[in-house]
């Protein structure tokens, strides 16, 4: 396989020779166009995540967050995949979890399947598009975000940020995660005569919970 | 090799199908409004165009250096690199290492690239078990046939025909609902997930400066794909690389955009080497560049510029020809004007020649394209290079251009034109008589009958007047 490394790098070589600079004009860097009041955030990502399927919850205080999960359970009865990053970023939910009676997997795949819904937090949350941030440092935040049928991610309102080019300087900060991935809301197709059908191999349903407490 | 269609048989049999005719207008029509839609609701589309244009040159222009650094990075993240000249040698590299790991079972997020090399029944062949895992991939693998769009495999189908196929062949009961169909491939494909030994999927980019593998998608296959087996291989045309995450970033954002009027898909994902953690990530991650066609293509000037294609499909949407004719019209697995171009560039124009013919030159192809590929001139010149191969047709030129350089030729030649017209062609308009060359291009055209005193005769008269 070395011979075409060598075959193919060369080919590339003689190909560009002779051609044109190999520098093409670099255009001015683009306008900072992210920039949005935390007020303004809220609203485009809220707008957008709903637009596209996605249902959104508001909580203010730890009560409304119990409130939420009480209602996430009641519609998708089960056991909930935990991954370690919604603890983290709302301590109160182990004890939400414990009062509500909730049978608490983990975010394995093998157990994740079987699971009711996902909880996750997330890295952040991007209003450009309506679009969640998971990466795979925070142990199961990639399973329990995409094999159960249902996903709810927590997200602290201080991670809303504009646009992608912002994301992917924070995601990359402090060297790239192995995996990371934009959710942007529920798994989607349009593949048999253009109908739109949610829930193909994703989950179908997807919550993005904001946290302002 | 470009597969053995009949052009005219093929072609009559698309026009004269009234579901894929409506099927093709629908299809193409959605795509083209949303994308429309967007790209004037985002307010910088032209400028985002400019910038992704350039941030492929870049990557193209270097690849020299940008390939080499990607390797490098892949490397240290402790990712596994190999080059392929050719589809054998990824199928070669893939068979080796299903061998030695013992690897039977492969899911597979939908890839043109595997598409062009012909992947999956090579991988068949040697007694794998390969599924498609995006929906429309998998029920055109389940018929046997080839996307008819990039972005919509099988918009060719109907939704009566998939279920009766999932009857036959998943044992679903008969339903027309796309809704339950897509349930059942979920419960089927699930398993297949879980279990499978391998996962193997394209990429959209690969960023040198960081190794990240790049996938946008919609359903979650192509995450699933990249997380639950134990190895991942990723096959990636060698233009696929870019330079560093702010070029990514405006390729990011236009690729959805054209494609279907997405601001972002439901699922990006970055994947920076292997790693398996509580079943999550695979242990091995294995990159292999496929040459192909594209070092051949970068050494010709005029085509280089088709190496900049994202695969997002805009140019099939807004191409009247596609609407009309639709994917399985073309002679490979690239349809569209994209297509025509890449046939032409990577085989020889003498490949394409039935569908650069059939090219309307309306320039909408070009208009959209979110990296400014000139495809109405780059068709244009696969037709000069089909004539210059025409010995007669030359001639013909050559001496056609002599006369008509001259005054009196002109003169002669548009009277010449007016009386032939009326022998030529029939009332209605069509060639039916005279010499071969007009009847071969004139067939199944209907042509206005030229007038008997040509224009600047007339012209003259008046002003006497």
């Amino acid at each position: 396989m070395s011979a075409a490394r060598d075959d193919i790098l060369n080919r590339v070589k003689k190909a560009l020779a002779g051609g044109p600079p190999p520098n093409p004009r670099r255009l001015p860097p683009e306008p900072n166009r992210e920039t949005r009041s935390r007020e303004e955030l809220k609203r485009e990502f809220s707008e957008r995540w709903v637009n596209l399927g996605g249902r959104l919850r508001l909580a203010g205080s730890p009560r409304d967050l119990e409130e939420i999960i009480r209602e996430i359970s009641r519609e998708y009865p089960g056991p909930a995949a935990v991954a370690t990053s919604a603890l983290d970023v709302a301590p109160d939910l182990k004890g939400i979890l414990e009062k509500l009676n909730l049978e608490v997997w983990s975010a394995h795949p093998d157990q994740a399947r079987d699971a009711a819904f996902g909880l996750t937090g997330a890295f952040l949350a991007m209003a450009y598009s309506g679009s969640l941030a998971v990466r795979s440092d925070p142990p199961g935040e990639l399973s329990a975000s995409l094999v159960p049928p249902v996903h709810a991610a927590l997200v602290p309102v201080d991670r809303l940020i504009y646009g992608p080019t912002e994301a992917i300087r924070r995601l990359g900060a402090s060297g790239w995660p192995r995996a990371a991935s934009f959710i942007t809301g529920p798994s989607r197709t349009a593949d048999i005569e253009l109908n739109l059908v949610m829930g193909v191999h994703g989950p179908g349903q997807t919550y993005a919970v904001l946290l302002d407490f | 090799m470009p597969d053995k269609v009949d052009f005219d048989q093929i072609t009559r049999k698309a026009l004269q199908n009234e579901f894929l005719q409506l099927a093709l207008s629908r299809a193409t029509g959605t795509f083209k409004n949303n994308r429309t839609r967007a790209a004037a609701d985002l307010g910088y589309f032209e400028e985002l165009r400019e910038r992704a244009k350039e941030a492929k040159d870049r990557a193209l222009l270097n690849l020299d250096v940008y390939l080499p650094r990607l390797e490098e990075n892949v490397r240290a993240r402790g990712g596994q690199v190999a080059y392929a000249r050719d589809g054998r040698e990824v199928i070669e590299y893939i068979l080796n290492l299903a061998r030695e790991k013992g690897l039977k079972t492969v899911v597979k997020g939908k890839s043109m690239t595997t598409e062009e090399i012909y992947l999956n029944p090579a991988l068949e062949a040697a007694g794998l078990e390969v599924m498609e895992t995006d929906l429309g991939e998998y029920i055109i693998q389940l018929v046997g046939e080839r996307p008819s769009h990039i972005i919509g495999p099988a918009i060719h189908k109907t939704k009566e025909e998939i279920g009766r196929l999932f009857e036959e062949k998943i044992g679903l009961p008969y339903t027309d609902q796309p809704e339950v169909m897509t349930q059942a491939v979920r419960v089927k494909l699930r398993q297949k997930f879980l279990d499978a030994d391998l996962g193997i999927t394209g990429a959209n980019f690969a960023v040198a400066e960081t190794g990240t593998i790049v996938l946008l998608e919609n359903e979650g296959n192509i995450r699933m794909s990249t997380t639950l087996p134990k190895v991942h291989v990723v096959v990636m045309g060698l233009e696929k690389v870019v330079a560093d995450m702010e070029d990514l970033s405006s390729l990011l954002r236009i690729l959805p955009l054209s494609a279907v009027g997405q601001r972002l898909p439901s699922y990006v994902s970055f994947l920076t080497g292997p790693g398996r953690r509580e079943g999550e990530g695979p242990e091995e991650l294995h990159l292999i560049i496929l040459d192909g066609f594209r070092s051949k293509v970068l050494a010709d000037p005029d085509f280089r510029q088709i190496l900049r294609c994202l695969r997002c499909g805009a140019c099939l949407n807004f191409c009247p020809v596609y609407a009309r004719l639709g994917g399985h019209s073309y002679p490979w697995v690239y349809s569209g004007p994209i297509g025509v171009v890449l046939t032409g560039a990577a085989m020889g124009a003498e490949a394409a020649a039935n569908v650069v013919a059939s090219s309307t030159l309306c320039q909408a192809c070009g208009q959209v394209c979110p990296v400014k590929i000139e495809l109405p001139s780059l068709i244009l010149k696969l037709r000069q290079r089909l004539a210059r191969g025409d010995r007669k047709l030359e001639l013909l030129l050559s001496v056609a251009g002599k006369v008509l350089a001259a005054p009196l030729g002109f003169d002669l030649a548009g009277r010449a034109a007016g009386k032939a017209s009326r022998v030529v062609l029939d009332p209605d308009g069509a060639v039916r008589r005279g010499p071969e060359v007009l009847k071969n291009t004139g067939q199944g055209r209907c042509l206005p009958r030229l007038a008997e005193e040509p224009f600047h005769r007339s012209m003259f008269k008046g002003n006497e007047k």
